[in-house]
C-alpha cells in the first residue's frame, strides 16, 4: 500500500474517531455557537465617539483633528505666498510646564504637525486647506484636506516653501536659497471657497502619553507646543493685501472626563499659541495636529469578540482527542493498526486542524454577518467609523487567519495532550497560555505587553485585527500585527508537535 | 470522619501529580511576581503623576498559581469516576458529604499552605528586586511589609483567594464530575471574564463584569492604591462574591454527589 493511500485511511480513521463521540461533536459545535453568541452579546455595546462634542468632520465626512496657530488675511481668487522657515522648535519655557509624567513612554509623533504655509476654509476646525510644512521629523511635506500628505525633501532645517492657488489647484514648492524651486505637488482641493484665508501657521502634534499606576495602563495625549520662526514673507495676490492677523485653530474642549486622561493635570487646557513680528520677522508658537484622526477600535476585532470563548471548548476538544485514547488504552490499537506513530499523529493533527478550520470559518463570517449591523445601529456608524464590507481586504484577512488562529490552538491542545497524557494539566497549560497573557499584559508597560504577545499563544488574537498595530489599545494583542499573531501560533502548534512526536517515538504508549 | 480525612490524605498525598502541583502553584505564584516586579522601572512611573501598586504587582503571579491549584483541585473528585475507584471509597465510607467534606478539607488545607508560601515567596523576590529599580524608601516606595495594614490585607486575601479556589474546583468537580469538563468550566470562568471585561465596549457591562467576575472581584483585595479609583467592589465584598460562587458550586456540587448515583 501506498504511502499515500495509508495516510489517506489514517485520516479517515480519525476523522470517524473524532465524529463519533458525541460529546466532542457537541462541544466543537457549542465552539461556534459560543463564539458567534459571545459577539452578539459584545455587539450589543455600543459607542458615542459620533455624538461627543470634540468630534470634527473634515470636508470629505472623515474624523480629522485640527489645531494651529494661523497668521492669516483674506485672499480672494488665486495667489502665492512665500516665505522662509528660519528655525523650528520648541519654545525655551513651555518645556518644563508642559513636560508632562518625567519618563513616562512617549510614543513617536507622525507628520501632521509642524511649520509653513497654508491656504484654509477660515479658522473653523475642520475646514478645507492645503499647505506647505516643514515638520520637526518628516522634513517637508505638502498636505491638503486632512488625508493627503505628500513628501517633500527630509531637509530638517531653514527651509523656503511655497504654495501657489490657481483655482482649486495648489502647488507647494520649497527651496533651499528662495532661488531655485522644487516643485512638491500638486492637489486639488475642491471645498475651497473664492475666498479663503492664507497664511502662516505652526502646529505640533500632541505627544501619546503611556504611564501606569496600580498596575494597569493609561494612556494620556500631552499637548505639545512648537515655535517657528519665519522671514521673508510676501503675499502675492490680486486683491490688496491687508494685515495680518492671529487667530487659534483648535478643536472644541470636550466636557466629560471619558475623553481625557483621568491623571493629567492639565486637563483640557490646551496651550494657546501666539505670533510676535519684529521687523519682518514672524515668531509664532502654536499646538495641534492637523490630520486624519480615527478612532482606534477596530470594528472588525469586535465582531470577532466571541473567538475568546469558542477557544475555550476548542481547547477542551483538542486535549480530551489525544489523551481520552491513552485513557481508554486505544491508542495501542491505533499504533496497532498504523505502526508508524508519526503518521497517526499527523493524521490527528490534519484532521482536527481542518475541522475547527473549517467550524471557525462558519462562526466568524456568520458573527461578521450578524454583528456589524448591528455595531452600525449602536454608534459604530460614520463618520467616525467607516462601513467595513466583507470584500476587505483587511476583512477577508482577519476572516482568514482568526480561523487559522482557531486551528492553531487547537493543534497545540491536542500535541499538549499528546505530551502531557493528562487532560488536566493539557487543558490548563493551553488555556493559560492563550488567555493568561492576555490579562497579565494589560497591567504591564507597553513594551513588556509587546513581547509577551510576540512569545505566547495569545499574540494569535492579532489575527483578528483589520486596522494597523496600535499601541494605545487595553488589548495587549492590538500591538503587534496579525501576519506576526499567526507566525507566534503557528510556531506554538509546529513546535509542540514536533515535541509530541518526538516522544512517541520515545516513550510507550 | 477522622478516618475519612486520612485516606482522602494518603490519595492526595501518594498522587505523584499532587506534588508537582503544589510546587507549580508556589513557583508559577513567585516567578510571575518576579517577572512583574523586575519590568517596573520607576523612570516609567514617578510621583506625583504615577503611584504604582507594588503589593498588587508582587502578587501578580497569583493569577498564574490559581490554575495549578484548580487542576489540583479538580484532581482531587474526578478521576475517582474515571477509574471507579469511587465505587470503593463510597462502599469503605457510605456518608457520602463525609467523603466529600474530607476531600475539601484535605485540598484546602494543602492549597492554603501553598498559598502562604507562594505570597510570602512572591514579597520577598519583589523585596528582592524593587530596591534594583528604583522603588525605594526614598522615592515613596518603602520596603514591601506585613506590618502595613493594607499589604497584610492583601497577603491575606490572597491566601484566602486561593483557598476559595480550591472550593470552587472541588465544588465544580463533584458537578461535573468530568476532569476534562470541570478544569474548562473553572478556568473559563476564571480567566474569561477579565478578559471580556477588557474587551467590552460598554463601561456599564465592564463595570459589572468586574464587579461579579470570580477573579476580578476576588482579588480586587490585591489592591493597595488608588483604590477608589482602579476598583470596582469592596475588598471583602468582592472576597464576598467569589465566596458566593464557591458556595454555590460546593452546594450544587454536593447535592449532586448525595443524591446520584455514582
Amino acid at each position: 500500500m501506498s504511502a499515500l493511500r495509508e495516510f489517506g485511511r489514517l485520516l479517515l480513521a480519525e476523522w470517524t474517531k473524532l465524529r463519533s463521540v458525541r460529546r466532542w461533536v457537541i462541544t466543537l459545535l457549542g465552539a461556534a455557537v459560543l463564539t458567534l453568541g459571545l459577539s452578539m452579546v459584545a455587539a450589543t455595546g455600543g459607542t458615542n465617539v459620533n455624538e461627543r462634542p470634540n468630534f470634527v468632520v473634515g470636508p470629505d465626512g472623515s474624523p480629522v483633528t485640527d489645531g494651529m496657530h494661523f497668521v492669516h488675511q483674506p485672499m480672494t481668487g488665486d495667489g502665492t505666498i512665500t516665505v522662509r522657515v528660519v528655525s523650528l522648535g520648541e519654545p525655551p519655557v513651555e518645556r518644563e510646564a508642559s513636560g508632562g509624567p518625567p519618563g513616562a513612554q512617549k510614543l513617536p509623533v507622525g507628520p501632521w504637525g509642524g511649520a509653513g504655509v497654508i491656504v484654509k476654509d477660515g479658522t473653523r476646525a475642520g475646514s478645507s486647506y492645503a499647505s506647505v510644512l516643514l515638520t520637526p521629523t518628516h522634513g517637508v511635506r505638502m498636505q491638503a484636506d486632512y488625508r493627503t500628505d505628500l513628501p517633500g525633501s527630509a531637509s530638517a532645517g531653514t527651509r523656503w516653501l511655497r504654495l501657489t492657488r490657481a483655482g482649486d489647484r495648489i502647488t507647494g514648492y520649497e527651496s533651499a536659497d528662495g532661488a531655485t524651486w522644487q516643485q512638491i505637488g500638486d492637489v486639488t482641493v475642491p471645498g475651497l471657497p473664492t475666498s479663503a484665508e492664507i497664511g502662516l501657521f505652526v502646529s505640533a502634534e500632541p505627544v501619546l502619553m503611556l504611564s501606569r499606576s496600580a498596575g494597569s495602563t493609561s494612556v494620556g495625549i500631552l499637548p505639545v507646543k512648537a515655535m517657528a520662526t519665519f522671514d521673508n514673507l510676501t503675499l502675492a495676490a490680486a486683491t490688496p493685501t491687508g494685515a495680518w492677523r492671529g487667530d487659534e485653530v483648535s478643536m472644541p474642549v470636550a466636557p466629560g472626563p471619558e475623553d481625557e486622561p483621568a491623571r493629567d493635570p492639565d486637563k483640557g487646557k490646551l496651550p494657546s499659541g501666539g505670533v510676535r513680528e519684529t521687523g519682518g520677522t514672524y515668531t509664532v508658537t502654536g499646538s495641534g495636529k492637523i490630520g486624519p484622526e480615527d478612532p482606534p477600535d477596530d470594528m472588525v476585532q469586535i465582531s470577532l469578540f466571541g473567538v475568546l470563548a469558542g477557544l475555550m471548548a476548542l481547547i477542551a476538544v483538542g486535549v480530551l482527542f489525544a489523551t481520552s485514547e491513552f485513557r481508554r488504552g486505544m491508542i495501542r490499537t491505533s499504533f496497532l493498526a498504523s505502526p508508524r506513530r508519526g503518521r497517526v499523529l499527523g493524521a490527528k493533527a490534519v484532521v482536527l486542524g481542518t475541522a475547527v478550520y473549517v467550524i471557525g470559518l462558519v462562526s466568524v463570517v456568520a458573527a461578521f454577518l450578524i454583528t456589524q449591523p448591528m455595531l452600525r445601529a449602536h454608534g459604530f456608524a460614520p463618520p467616525a467609523f467607516v462601513k467595513v464590507s466583507l470584500t476587505d481586504p483587511a476583512v477577508i484577512r482577519a476572516l482568514l487567519l482568526t480561523p487559522a488562529f482557531m486551528a492553531a490552538v487547537a493543534v497545540f491542545s491536542l500535541a499538549a495532550g499528546m505530551i502531557m497524557r493528562r487532560s488536566a494539566a493539557a487543558i490548563t497549560t493551553t488555556v493559560v497560555l492563550v488567555i493568561l497573557p492576555v490579562i497579565v499584559g494589560s497591567m504591564l508597560p507597553p513594551s513588556a505587553a509587546q513581547w509577551l504577545m510576540r512569545v505566547t499563544l495569545a499574540g494569535g488574537f492579532a489575527t483578528q485585527r483589520a486596522k494597523p498595530p496600535n499601541d494605545t489599545l487595553v488589548e495587549p494583542w492590538s500591538m503587534i500585527g496579525p501576519w506576526a499573531g499567526i507566525t507566534v501560533a503557528g510556531a506554538y502548534a509546529l513546535g509542540a508537535l514536533a515535541l509530541a512526536w518526538w516522544q512517541l517515538r520515545r516513550r510507550d504508549a | 470522619m477522622r478516618r475519612s480525612l486520612h485516606a482522602e490524605w494518603t490519595k492526595l498525598r501518594t498522587l505523584p501529580s499532587t506534588g508537582w502541583l503544589l510546587v507549580a502553584a508556589v513557583a508559577g505564584t513567585v516567578l510571575v511576581g518576579y517577572a512583574a516586579t523586575g519590568t517596573l522601572d520607576i523612570e516609567h512611573c514617578r510621583a506625583p503623576w504615577c503611584y504604582e501598586d507594588t503589593t498588587k504587582l508582587s502578587l501578580l503571579g497569583v493569577r498564574l498559581g490559581q490554575a495549578a491549584i484548580v487542576i489540583l483541585a479538580v484532581l482531587a473528585v474526578t478521576p475517582e469516576y474515571g477509574t471507579k475507584m469511587i465505587k470503593t471509597t463510597l462502599a469503605a465510607t457510605p456518608g457520602r458529604l463525609t467523603v466529600l467534606a474530607s476531600k475539601l478539607a484535605v485540598v484546602t488545607g494543602i492549597t492554603l499552605l501553598a498559598a502562604v508560601l507562594g505570597v510570602l515567596g512572591s514579597f520577598l523576590a519583589a523585596r528582592a528586586v524593587l530596591p534594583g529599580n528604583g522603588f525605594t524608601s526614598a522615592n515613596g516606595y518603602p520596603p514591601l511589609s506585613l506590618s502595613d495594614e493594607l499589604t497584610r490585607r492583601a497577603a491575606v486575601g490572597s491566601v484566602l483567594y486561593l483557598g476559595l479556589i480550591a472550593v470552587l474546583g472541588v465544588g465544580i468537580g463533584a458537578l461535573v464530575r468530568d476532569t476534562a469538563a470541570a478544569v474548562t468550566t473553572v478556568l473559563t470562568l476564571l480567566f474569561a471574564a477579565p478578559v471580556l471585561a477588557m474587551l467590552v465596549t460598554d463601561p456599564r457591562w465592564q463595570h459589572r463584569i468586574h464587579r461579579f467576575a470570580p477573579m476580578d472581584a476576588g482579588l480586587t483585595i490585591q489592591t493597595t492604591r488608588d483604590i477608589a479609583a482602579t476598583t470596582h467592589i469592596g475588598a471583602w465584598a468582592g472576597m464576598g462574591v467569589l465566596a458566593a460562587y464557591a458556595a454555590a458550586a460546593l452546594v450544587a456540587g454536593a447535592l449532586v454527589f448525595r443524591f446520584r448515583d455514582a
